[in-house]
């Protein structure tokens, strides 16, 4: 047994008795245990001793694990720094969205697998921001294009030249060789033009062609010299690239189609590109926003130009027969004029106005009127020498100028219009057959006048004249026609143009008085023109004004005088204006008159318009508006002869009419005639009930005086009470 | 320690200051162990002596007691044995049975009655 205490080790161990020891030692036996030995050792200087050795040691190697942590710190640290910096750098050359394809695409080592891992990751990471992410310089760039695309008046005239410049400046971003566009603008009429931004080489260009034709008419025979191909137009940017110097492989296409439905444009355009551009989604998307508004742009310019070309074609033409318009008309019948001048040959012109179309209008409806309008001006054409003019000279109206053409050759033309009308025979809706005639007159120049103006007035009166001969005729001019025709037409005409251009119109002023008490109330404003040979009355000039067309503007002349002399002579009463329901409907005839009288002072309320049905338009609902609105600025209107017409009743009836003048020739004759009295007091009572006042015409003696007294008419007008004279103020009271 | 934790280092520094750590716990735990091994080979060694000199010293007495031997003569034997081993590195003592009074750690060794 050892014993320890400290550093004092106690060794206690038996002494036990062998043989030897029983010879002395009897009573023990052999193994009994006789005493102890006791070994005691201090270990303590020995373990002091190796403690100072260890120590000693320890202090002197010491630096050692930490000059090796130190080489360990610097190795790790410098391996870690060297993989970092590679991954900063990874990370920090990504600067646009193309860039992350090199993120993701590379797959270097870094050194640590940790690292390795993070950067696969990271290319994952930046696979899929690229799908989403679109790099700002690429919007910059659209938004760039976008504000090319503006399509002002010259873009639409040199659109050619501004796809070039788009060219351009797609290439500043994606490198694309060409643009090309293919419009259905017609039926059958293709337009196909290639842009390059180089000159292309022949085979790129067939390559193009080829694959356009492909793209646009697939599954169609490759074939060029098919007729079904339109001809490809190549242009290519001048002073942009030098030769592209391209072969087959070299250029991918891609494109995109529309279809508008008015105008009807059906287009495909399209972009030829370096192959593979397309594989990166974003510039893919560049591609195709570019061709949508490239699409959008170049389907707006060809609407806009057909729009424009149907513009300028209308304007020229009538749209329902295609012919030309009165405009085109006098255009080209003064030029054949010169021509003919200078030429030496004869020229004629023709008027032609159907019998009885408006029947035909009411009576089937203005879609047959059409229809049979359109056949006519077919059989009229059809009638004609190649070179002659034929044109709508007006609603059933129409004129034709036959150049090189004198009195023989000219009937002889007018009879074949003639045989081809004869032959028409439309078919309406109720089963009835419709035939149409016309009433023909012509003139030649220069026998029947030396100037174009004078040359269809006359053709036109010939042609009044087969009218009132009977219609369905054609009136040979001869030598007293043209005497009489210019001694009426031409000094009247002369005179209503002087009459405007020197607003020598004079307004005469009539009384209307209130037949009870005496008092004049109003004036019928009556238009004069002053001559040197006298005063022209309104009958003898408003034909002629009308037929020149200068009636609205006459009209116009004379109210603006009719309200100075109304403000001048401080006249309180009420205006009433005769005024045709032609001038009324038209666009700037509310805002003039509203001018003249702000102008002039003259209440809306004092103002009365007279409309007559003689003169009735064709829409009398657009009639209709314009006097309700003149109605809701407050102006009155009364109905001028009533009971003369058949819808005098229909007048008073949608019309907000103020007055009614009952026509003088019932008033004249009702002391005579008892159906003209009952008449007149019917047409009394009817206004009374629709509370309209009623005013009777041609009042001229005493004795009409008491009759409209005694049939209950208010007012009173008529050379009884007061001829009209150019001065207003003597006539009041 | 959570402020040690939680608190961002530089990479360089977080390895250099872990080596250094490492290092100097390793270096310290090294040198606990080394000693310890030292320490527990020195008692070994101590007990291997002991066993030899109590074989030595019963050997001795048997041949004393044999021959016939005189209390003298085992002091100087003794002496001799405990200079043999290094001087007073250790001391010897023996105990009889029947005579003397044992030590209380002797006691327990020897049977009852020694």
């Amino acid at each position: 047994m050892i014993a320890k205490d400290g550093f004092l080790l106690t060794g206690i161990y038996p002494v036990k008795a062998t043989k030897g020891c029983l010879k002395c030692h009897v009573k023990d036996r052999e193994g009994g245990i006789r005493g102890a030995i006791s070994v005691q050792q201090d270990i303590g200087p020995e373990i002091n001793a190796m403690k100072r050795k260890f120590t000693f040691f320890f202090l002197l190697f010491s630096p050692v694990p930490f000059i090796m942590a130190g080489f360990i710190a610097t190795f790790l640290n410098a391996k870690i720094r060297n993989s970092t910096e590679l991954f900063y750098k990874k990370v920090r050359d990504v600067s646009s969205v193309s860039d992350l394809a090199k993120l993701e695409m590379e797959s270097s080592d870094v050194g640590f697998a940790e690292f390795n891992s993070i950067l696969r990751e990271l290319g994952s990471f930046a696979g899929r921001i690229r799908d989403i992410a679109v790099d700002r310089h690429i919007l910059e760039f659209e938004l760039q294009v976008l504000d090319k695309f503006i399509i002002t008046s010259d873009v639409v005239k040199a659109w050619k030249e501004h796809v070039h410049r788009l060219l351009l400046e797609i290439n500043k971003v994606v490198d694309v060789y060409a643009l090309f566009s293919i419009f259905q603008t017609g039926d059958d009429l293709y337009e196909l033009e290639v842009f390059w931004a180089g000159a292309p080489s022949d085979s790129i260009k067939e390559f193009v062609e080829k694959a356009v034709r492909r793209e646009v008419f697939p599954g169609a025979n490759e074939d060029p010299g098919k007729a079904a191909y339109p001809e490809i137009k190549h242009n290519v940017a001048p002073n942009f690239m030098g030769p592209l110097g391209l072969e087959e492989g070299d250029m991918e296409l891609q494109t995109k189609s529309m279809e508008l439905q008015n105008p009807r444009i059906k287009g495909v355009v399209g972009v030829g590109l370096q192959p593979g551009l397309t594989k990166d989604p974003v510039r893919a998307l560049v591609i195709d926003g570019i061709l949508t508004t490239i699409l959008n742009m170049a389907g707006s310019i060809k609407a806009i130009r057909k729009y424009t070309r149907d513009l300028e074609y209308y304007a020229t033409r009538d749209p329902l027969t295609k012919l030309y318009n009165q405009r085109m008309f006098w255009e080209l019948f003064r030029y054949e004029i010169m021509r003919s001048d200078r030429l030496g040959y004869k020229l004629s012109v023709v008027v032609i106005d159907l019998d009885n179309f408006k029947n035909v209008n009411d009576s089937r409806g203005h879609v047959f009127g059409d229809r049979f309008l359109s056949a006519i001006s077919e059989a009229m054409h059809n009638a004609l020498r190649k070179g002659d003019i034929l044109s709508r000279y007006g609603g059933d109206e129409f004129a034709i100028v036959l150049p090189d053409a004198g009195e023989e050759q000219a009937f002889f033309v007018i009879n074949r219009i003639r045989e081809n009308m004869g032959r028409i025979c439309i078919t309406a809706d109720d089963g009835a057959e419709v035939k149409v005639t016309a009433s023909i007159g012509f003139a030649v120049y220069p026998v029947h006048a030396s100037n174009a103006d004078d040359l269809f007035i006359f053709a036109d009166h010939m042609m009044y004249k087969a009218k009132e001969g009977g219609k369905d005729a054609v009136i040979l001019p001869a030598i007293e026609d043209v005497a009489g025709v210019f001694r009426t037409n031409g000094e009247v005409n002369m005179l209503v143009m002087n009459a405007l251009e020197e607003k020598s119109g004079i307004p005469y002023f009539q009384p209307i008085v209130n037949v009870e008490t005496g008092r004049v109330e109003g004036c019928e404003v009556l238009s004069r023109i002053k001559t040197i040979k006298g005063i022209l009355t309104a009958e003898e000039f408003i034909e002629a004004a009308e037929r020149i067309g200068i009636l609205g503007k006459l009209d116009y002349v004379l109210m603006e005088k009719a309200f100075e002399k109304a403000e001048d002579e401080g006249y309180d009463g009420s205006l009433f204006l005769n005024l045709s329901p032609k001038s009324l409907i038209l666009k700037e005839f509310i805002p003039g008159v509203m001018d003249l009288a702000r102008r002039y002072g003259i209440g809306h309320s004092r103002i009365v318009f007279e409309i007559t049905e003689k003169d009735a338009v064709r829409n009398i609902s657009l009639l209709e508006k314009f006097i309700r609105d003149l109605k809701l600025e407050g102006f009155n209107f009364a109905i001028d002869d009533f009971g003369t017409g058949f819808a005098s009743f229909q007048y008073i009836k949608r019309f907000p009419i103020d007055y009614v003048k009952i026509a003088g020739k019932f008033i004249k004759n009702m002391i005579v005639d008892p159906k003209d009295m009952a008449l007149v007091k019917t047409v009394v009572v009817l206004c009374r009930e629709f509370g309209i006042k009623a005013v009777a015409e041609y009042v001229e003696n005493d004795e009409i005086m008491e009759a409209v007294k005694q049939a209950g008419i208010v007012y009173g007008q008529g050379y009884h009470i007061g001829r009209p004279s150019p001065d207003i103020e003597s006539r009041q009271g | 320690m959570r402020t040690i934790l939680q608190k961002q280092y530089r990479l360089k520094t977080f390895v250099c200051a872990s080596t250094l750590i490492v290092c100097f716990i390793s270096f310290n735990f090294a040198f606990v162990i080394a000693y310890s091994v030292n320490k527990r080979i020195i008692e070994n060694q101590a007990r291997a002596v002991s066993r030899s000199v109590s074989q030595q010293t019963s050997n001795m007495l048997f041949q004393l007691m044999e021959k016939g031997w005189t209390k003298k003569e085992l002091g100087r034997h003794l002496a001799f044995m405990e200079a043999q081993e290094g001087g007073a590195a250790y001391k010897i003592k023996l105990y009889r049975k029947g005579g003397g009074k044992l030590d209380s750690r002797v006691a327990g060794v020897l049977p009852a009655g020694t």
